[in-house]
Formats: C-alpha cells, sequence, structure tokens
C-alpha cells in the first residue's frame, strides 16, 4: 500500500514536469539509441561481409568510445539541470513530513522508471533504426544488396551496462544532493547564487591569449607536417579560451559597456545590457559548450565529408591509370622486357583492350634556396627548414611532348616548370650552379601525378632537354639512383573484379617470374579506392554519427535554456510592465536578447571554424585529400546547414519560451 | 483640487470556462484631494486589491469610471497605457519588485530610462531624492545585498522619482519588520507633507493609522470611511481598531 503512494508520487513528479521531464526522457532514449547503434556497427560480425575489410568496424570502435564518455558527461549535465529545477519540490515535501529517506525512495522510483523507458525504448528505437544506418553507410560505400535484419547482442548487452551505470551514478547523484540540503535551501533551489560576478580582467586576458594563439598556430604555421603536430595543441588552447572568455571576457566587456553611461541609459541597452549580464553568468559555461560542440560538429562533417568527396579525385591524382608501375630504369632493354611480361600476363587474362603510355623521370625531395636547387646533401642539412622542402621532378621534353602530343622546344638554358601543392614563385630556377629560363609555368601536365604528387610539401616538375638532365645526373650521382620509368596500363573493358583478381596474381610486381635484375613495383587504382572508400567513408559515417549526437546535445541545451530563462523572465516581466514598459516593448527587449545570447555561441563557432580552416586545410593536404576550395564550399555549405538548423531549434524552442512568460 | 475620483467602479470576473462568476468590486466611489493620504483596509477578498490594479491600470473595470486629473483611465488606449502610467503614477509593492539585474540605481533609474530622460536629469533627480530617503550609500548595491527595508525606500524612490500624480502602495510594509515598517510609514508621512499625494492598501491598522483618511471596503463597497481630523496617530489606530470590529461583527449583506 505504503509502496504503491511512492510509486504514485513518482510518476506524477514525472508527469508534472513534463515540460522538462519528457525532453530528458527523449534524450536518454535518443543517447541509448545511438551508443546501440554505433557499438552494434562496431560489435556486429555481419558488418565486415557487407563491408569488406576490418576498417570499418575499428572506425566505429572509435566512434563508440566517443559516444560512451559524451553519454555520461551529457547525461550528468541534462540530469543536473532537472535537479535544480525540482529542488523546491523536494523542499516542499521535506516540510510536509517526507523524511528525505522517503524522498530518496521517491528518487529511486522515479529513476527506474526513466530508465526502464529510456533502456528498453532506446535499444529498441537502435534496432529499428540500426538498419537505416546500415543503409546509410551502404549509400556512402556505393554498394547496393540486400541485407537482412541484424541485432547485436553484445551491443545490446553493452548499452545496457553503461546506461545501468550512468543511471545508478545519476540516482546516487541526486541522492547526495537530498542528503546534503536543508529543506529551506531546498524550498529556495532556484534562487540561490544570484550574484553578479566580478569581472576577473586576468581570466579574461587569458582567455583571449589562449584564443589568440590557438589562432595564431592555425593561421600562421604554412608546414603542414608541424600543423598536423600543433593542431591538437591549436584546439586545447581554442576549447580554453572559449570557456574562458565566455565566462569572464562577455561580463568584462558587458561591464564596460554599462559604465558608459549615454550608451546605457538608452531603453533598449539598458534591458539588454543588464540582463545579458544577469544571464553570462548563469549560461556562460552552457554558451562555451553549444560554442564548442558547434565547432566540432562543423569542423568533423565538413572535414569527413572533403575527404569523402574527394575520393575520386585523390585517386585519380595518385593512381592515374588502372594499372601504374613503376621501373627502376631507363634501359630501354628492361622497359620492353617488361611490357613484353604485362603483354603476356594481360592477354592470358583476356582483358580486352590494353591503353598503355609510359614516360621517364627523375625525381628526388631537396631544399629549395629561393630558386636554387640545393643538389648535394651537406648543403641541404646546413640551409634550409621543413618550409623549403620540395619534391623535384626531372622529366625530358621528349617524353613530355610523346605523353602530352605537344611539340613544345625548349633552348639549353629553358625549362619547362609545372607545381603541385604549392606556387613556385620564381620565373627561373637555378639547378647545377646553372640558371635556366622557366620558358611557362604549365598548368597542369600528365607527369604531374602518381608518387611525386604523394608528399606533404610541394612539388615541381622540371622539364628540360634530355642532354640538360643528363648533365644533372653526371654531376650528382645521387641522382642517377633515382631513374625511373612509369608504365601506366589502362584496360577499359575490364571490371573491377578482374582487375582485383589481376592484382593478387601480379603480387604487386610487375616482374614476378622474369628473371631481370631491376626492381619495380605495382599499383592498382580499384583496389586503393576500395581501400580509401572503406576509410574515408567510415569516417565520414562516423563524422555524420557524431554530429547528430552532438546537434542533439545542442538542442536539448537550447531547449533547457529557453525554458529556465522563462521561468527566471516571468517575474521580471511582470515587474517592468508595472513599472511602466509596454508589453510589446517587452517582448522585444527580451527577444532580441535571447537572440543575442543564443546567437553568440554559433557567430563563435563560425569564426572558429574559419580560424581552423588553413590548418585544416593543410593536414588534409597531407592526406592528399582536397583542394582547399573544395573544403572550403564543404566548409560553407555545413555552416549554412548548421545555422539554419540552429535558427529552427531556436525558433521551436523559444515557443516553448513564450508560453512560459506569458 | 480633485485628483482621483472612481464612480459606480465594478469588476466581475468570469472562471475561464464561462462557469461561475465572482464580484469582486459591486459599486465603488470615493475621491481623492491632490495631497491627501488616503489609506484603504479591508479584509482579505474585500478586493482591495483588484480596485488598486485597476487603478493602477492594469486591470480593466466591468463598469464604472476612474478619473486621473479628470481624464478617465478606463478609456485610455493599450498602446498609451503605459507611458500614461510611467508619467502619471509611482508604485510601491508589498514584494519591492526590484529587478535583480539591476543596481539599485539602476531600479530607481529604470521608469526614467523607459521615459527616454538623459542622465544627467536622472542624476540630478537622485540626487534630490537619495538623502532624504536614506539611500545615498546603497545607490551602487544590488538587491539582494541589501535589507528588506533598504529595498522599500528604493522602491519609494523607484515611484518618487517620476514625480507622479498618484503614488499607489498596495500593503507596503507587509514584508517589513516592525522598525523598518515605522520608519516607511515615517517615510511616507513624510512626502505626503511636501504634497504627495499618496493611495495605500493595507490591512495593517498600524499603517493605516499614519493615513489622513481610512476608508473601509467590504464586499466590494466603500463600507465606511473615518478621517484623521486633529487626532493623534494613538488615537486613529484606537478608531480604526473600533471600526474594524464593528465591521466583522456585523457581517456582511451575504451572510
Amino acid at each position: 500500500m505504503r509502496k504503491g503512494l511512492y510509486i504514485k508520487i513518482a510518476l506524477q513528479n514525472i508527469r508534472k514536469n513534463a515540460k522538462v521531464y519528457v525532453p530528458y526522457i527523449l534524450t536518454c532514449l535518443g543517447t541509448v539509441a545511438m551508443y546501440y547503434m554505433i557499438g552494434f556497427l562496431s560489435y556486429h560480425e555481419g558488418i565486415d561481409q557487407i563491408f569488406g575489410g576490418g576498417y570499418v568496424r575499428s572506425i566505429m570502435l572509435m566512434g563508440v568510445w566517443v559516444t560512451a564518455i559524451f553519454a555520461v558527461l551529457f547525461l550528468f549535465y541534462t540530469n543536473s539541470f532537472l535537479m535544480k529545477r525540482r529542488k523546491k519540490e523536494f523542499g516542499l515535501y521535506n516540510i510536509l513530513g517526507m523524511e528525505k529517506k522517503h524522498l530518496s525512495r521517491v528518487m529511486l522510483y522515479e529513476t527506474v522508471v526513466i530508465a526502464a523507458i529510456s533502456l528498453v525504448g532506446g535499444v529498441l528505437a537502435g534496432i529499428l533504426l540500426s538498419k537505416l544506418m546500415i543503409l546509410v553507410l551502404m549509400k556512402i560505400f556505393n554498394l547496393n544488396q540486400p541485407i537482412g535484419f541484424m541485432v547485436s547482442t553484445r551491443a545490446i548487452g553493452s548499452s545496457l551496462q553503461l546506461f545501468g551505470v550512468i543511471f545508478l551514478l545519476l540516482f546516487l547523484n541526486s541522492l547526495r544532493q537530498i542528503h546534503l540540503a536543508k529543506p529551506i535551501e531546498l524550498l529556495r533551489g532556484g534562487e540561490v547564487g544570484e550574484k553578479e560576478p566580478k569581472t576577473n580582467w586576468i581570466t579574461a586576458i587569458l582567455g583571449l591569449l589562449c584564443l589568440g594563439s590557438g589562432y595564431y598556430i592555425s593561421l600562421t604555421i604554412e608546414n603542414p607536417l608541424m600543423t598536423l603536430m600543433l593542431f591538437f595543441v591549436a584546439a586545447v588552447l581554442v576549447i580554453m579560451g572559449t570557456y574562458l572568455v565566455f565566462i569572464s571576457g562577455s561580463i568584462a566587456i558587458l561591464k564596460l559597456l554599462r559604465r558608459w553611461k549615454r550608451f546605457y541609459y538608452k531603453t533598449s541597452h539598458f534591458i539588454s545590457v543588464s540582463g545579458m549580464i544577469y544571464r553570462m553568468r548563469q549560461n556562460a559555461a552552457g554558451l562555451a559548450s553549444i560554442c564548442i560542440l558547434s565547432t566540432m560538429v562543423l569542423v568533423m562533417i565538413s572535414s569527413t565529408f572533403s575527404l569523402y568527396a574527394g575520393i575520386e579525385k585523390n585517386v585519380a591524382q595518385r593512381y592515374p591509370a588502372d594499372i601504374n608501375i613503376t621501373l627502376h630504369s631507363w634501359q630501354e632493354e628492361d622497359q620492353s622486357a617488361l611490357e613484353a611480361h604485362m603483354d603476356a600476363v594481360l592477354s592470358a587474362q583476356q582483358l580486352g583492350e590494353v591503353q598503355m603510355e609510359k614516360y621517364r623521370h627523375v625525381g628526388f625531395s631537396t631544399i629549395l634556396d629561393g630558386n636554387t636547387v640545393i643538389m648535394d646533401e651537406e648543403t641541404m642539412n646546413s640551409v634550409g627548414t621543413l618550409d623549403d622542402l620540395w619534391t623535384v621532378d626531372m622529366i625530358p621534353l621528349e617524353e613530355h611532348n610523346a605523353l602530352n602530343g605537344v611539340q613544345e622546344t625548349l633552348a639549353e638554358n629553358e625549362v619547362l616548370l609545372c607545381s603541385y601543392g604549392r606556387e613556385y614563385p620564381y620565373d627561373s630556377i637555378v639547378i647545377d650552379g646553372k640558371t635556366y629560363q622557366v620558358q611557362a609555368q604549365l598548368q597542369t601536365t600528365k607527369e604531374a601525378s602518381g608518387e611525386a604528387t604523394a608528399s606533404a610539401w610541394g612539388a615541381i616538375f622540371v622539364i628540360a632537354n634530355q642532354e640538360v638532365i643528363d648533365q644533372w645526373i653526371a654531376s650528382y650521382p645521387l641522382l642517377a639512383s633515382q631513374t625511373d620509368t612509369i608504365f601506366h596500363y589502362n584496360l577499359p573493358d575490364a571490371s573491377a573484379q578482374q582487375l582485383t583478381a589481376l592484382e593478387e596474381t601480379m603480387g604487386g610486381d610487375a616482374l614476378l617470374n622474369t628473371n631481370l635484375n631491376v626492381s619495380s613495383y605495382v599499383e592498382f587504382q580499384e583496389s586503393n579506392r576500395t581501400g580509401l572508400r572503406e576509410m574515408y567513408g567510415g569516417l565520414f559515417f562516423l563524422g555524420l554519427f557524431l554530429g547528430l549526437l552532438f546537434i542533439m546535445a545542442t538542442i536539448l541545451i537550447i531547449y533547457y535554456k529557453q525554458i529556465s530563462e522563462g521561468y527566471d523572465d516571468r517575474e521580471r516581466f511582470e515587474i517592468m510592465q508595472k513599472v511602466g514598459l509596454s508589453r510589446k516593448d517587452i517582448k522585444h527587449s527580451i527577444h532580441s536578447q535571447v537572440l543575442m545570447v543564443f546567437f553568440l555561441p554559433l557567430l563563435m563557432a563560425g569564426c572558429h571554424l574559419a580560424g581552423a580552416f588553413p590548418a585544416i586545410a593543410r593536414i588534409l593536404v597531407l592526406l592528399q585529400a582536397v583542394s582547399d576550395r573544395m573544403f572550403f564550399y564543404c566548409n560553407l555549405g555545413c555552416f549554412a546547414v548548421f545555422a539554419v538548423l540552429y535558427l529552427l531549434i531556436y525558433l521551436i524552442t523559444a515557443k516553448v519560451y513564450y508560453k512560459i512568460v506569458q | 483640487m480633485t485628483i482621483l475620483e472612481v464612480k459606480h467602479l465594478k469588476k466581475v470576473y468570469t472562471t475561464r470556462f464561462g462557469g461561475s462568476k465572482v464580484q469582486a468590486l459591486t459599486d465603488v466611489n470615493f475621491a481623492v484631494e491632490r495631497g491627501e493620504y488616503v489609506a484603504i483596509m479591508g479584509e482579505s477578498g474585500s478586493g482591495k486589491t483588484t480596485l488598486l490594479n485597476i487603478l493602477a491600470a492594469l486591470d480593466k473595470p466591468t463598469g464604472g469610471q476612474v478619473l486621473l486629473d479628470g481624464r478617465d483611465i478606463v478609456g485610455i488606449r493599450e498602446r498609451e497605457i503605459s507611458s500614461f502610467r510611467r508619467d502619471h503614477l509611482g508604485f510601491v509593492f508589498q514584494d519591492f519588485n526590484l529587478l535583480d539585474t539591476f543596481s539599485i540605481q539602476d531600479n530607481i533609474f529604470l521608469p526614467l530610462v523607459l521615459a527616454g530622460k538623459r542622465y544627467d536629469e536622472m542624476q540630478q533627480r537622485l540626487q534630490a531624492l537619495a538623502p532624504q530617503l536614506g539611500i545615498m550609500d546603497i545607490l551602487k548595491k544590488f538587491p539582494y545585498e541589501v535589507s528588506g527595508g533598504q529595498k522599500q525606500r528604493a522602491a519609494v524612490a523607484r515611484a518618487l522619482i517620476t514625480q507622479p500624480d498618484l503614488v499607489l502602495a498596495d500593503e507596503p510594509t507587509g514584508a517589513l519588520d516592525s522598525r523598518s515598517s515605522d520608519s516607511l510609514l515615517e517615510l511616507f508621512q513624510q512626502i505626503n507633507r511636501q504634497g504627495q499625494t499618496v493611495l495605500m492598501v493595507t490591512h495593517s491598522v498600524k499603517a493605516a493609522s499614519t493615513a489622513q483618511r481610512v476608508l473601509f471596503i467590504k464586499d466590494g463597497e466603500v463600507y465606511h470611511q473615518l478621517y484623521r481630523g486633529e487626532m493623534s496617530s494613538e488615537e486613529l489606530y484606537q478608531r480604526i481598531s473600533e471600526a474594524l470590529t464593528v465591521m466583522v461583527g456585523a457581517g456582511g449583506r451575504h451572510a
């Protein structure tokens, strides 16, 4: 009988506080569902059969960890919000004669009910939606095959375990709060700690410094390798800076505005500035979190999408032909031996038409001191930094003409030049102590592809007369060991399966089973495409998935903010009306103020994204991914979509807000 | 000269779904002269608060007229009502109604800022007012940093700073301890002596006994009134107590 009472009270509490509880339960449910889905993708063996390789599942395992950590933090955050709102109610029960142990029991039932709904509902939703996830993933992977319905018991078990523990911790935490509090404090609950914050210039400046140095790293360091090393540092600096700036910087600025009498004592400024100071002290951390989450969503989705969208271009750049063979020799007889061998292999497989082109080149990585190519190792080590590192690739003019179907001629002191990845700013080049005029800088040339373009630094392709190149090789014996012949075999009639089978037969060596004494290696476009698609497709999916999760969090934080601000503002709204502010003005001023506070994080996230852009663009170059422009559009697109979404969230939650205020 | 005239004021509340009707004010008639200090007394539920809300233009009556300085405030259009309230009325509430977001000084400035006054002028008016109210040294503080008595003084300052025709006080001593109450009532008398018209709603006999005239409201009508005349506050206190006893003893028409 008495037990029934507690359950009744618990259920009633949840129903009565629907405005805060429904979103909370939905969040718990959603988080459980998300966790199950990512766990399913990581744990279920069937995934390997669909997507091949182990990439997908190991990438998803990363997601499992991120989601788990996120779930703990996030559920604690939302729960603390709930507790704050409900302290008054606990105080009332307490005063009405319920002991703390009775309250605890009510809490227990509440937690059990919420946990049961979230776990059962979440896992069910997860199981249903996991099919959709697979379909999305298949779409990303460009796969099209019927799949059955799969359930991972391991993912279910893991979800139940993780969230069981989280709910237990939440329960213990609320017990702690109930037990620590005195009834009168519980009764006042929402109203304590309303003090105006002191301006802390030191932390404000520290915050700006953090932000500044984070941006500085991103904006100034040009070398991709350095960027990669320092990116994490920059990210941490920016995150710290964001929190500090939101917490003390904003208040410092607002207080300065308040001191500016002629500005401050105007109706609209008067109410909004004071209101913002008031909000900032409660919301700074929340707003900073929204800002960071938004930035993470944007960075994650735009960079993983860039990687994914760039796969074709990337593959075409790095592996220009179906079969790419590098032969470490310039000798005619080696070339013809390889060709003969390939003819035999290809005709044995009956792959239809064979298109072949080849060219010789000699390439190496070195330091460019201005326009001077350093060719001896001693000087190379003494001058220059990582920034001056270049790949220098030399191609005889006749090869260039034949390959590109052109008829260029060069004087003895002239070269053609094509740069890749970085601009070559000079109109001459010094090699082996002689200055060569750059007759023309080519926008593109067929030789600017393959391995020479795969480095983390820039490359120049120097096209010169055969005799000139021979001289360079004669001067630097180091070069002689770098002379390669590239063969491009295209098989327009062969299917992907046939190419994969062929690759297995050839075993990576073009001269396998021949008795030639030169080395070579073979790269197939198809298998590399598949590999990249698995990796980047998996990352892109993970980016989308975590993006969704973070957006969910952002929505909830905004929603709870609107609610708590609604309750705060209701009172202020009434008072101001009594003192003589019209309804319309109040609505207008509060609206614009709330709008400002909510769009501040979005604005800042946009700033962060712009600040991070150069660094990420450089890292993407390192991953041989995409052009800056492409990445730029990705960023722009992501930001636009996100801003629209954010606006929608705002408008929807603003409705709830006005309902409370009126 | 009459500053406020209330004629046949009537207010009927209808419950939300149009069910039962509650008559809060039946037929209220009275007038207040410029410079008067009037207290309105009555039990809970007698219609005091409804009356005050109508006088403050926060609520519309079902029938009757309220003339402030000869102008019917019932007929003022919604758009102008806020500025009318700001320019002609000052309010002091039981629970102070200071905004936590503003310092005491800014709370006092609020109606002036809304009226678009210049900062210098606001400052001048405050400098003239603050010493008398004894709030000079709390101007920079925030409402949560000062005592109830100080908050109410600040609220009085906010009501007076617009130099209103009429100050409406709703149970101003309700949330104060007896010492703060005394000094607040002393303050009301003082500003009244300087010519400020004050209308106070209260059920504290002590508070009412500081007024020049006391109106008793019962069941939505003015039931009785007392003039101070030459009486001291103690004598008036006595008379009010007697009147209340009679009023309670007599029972209502509906009893």
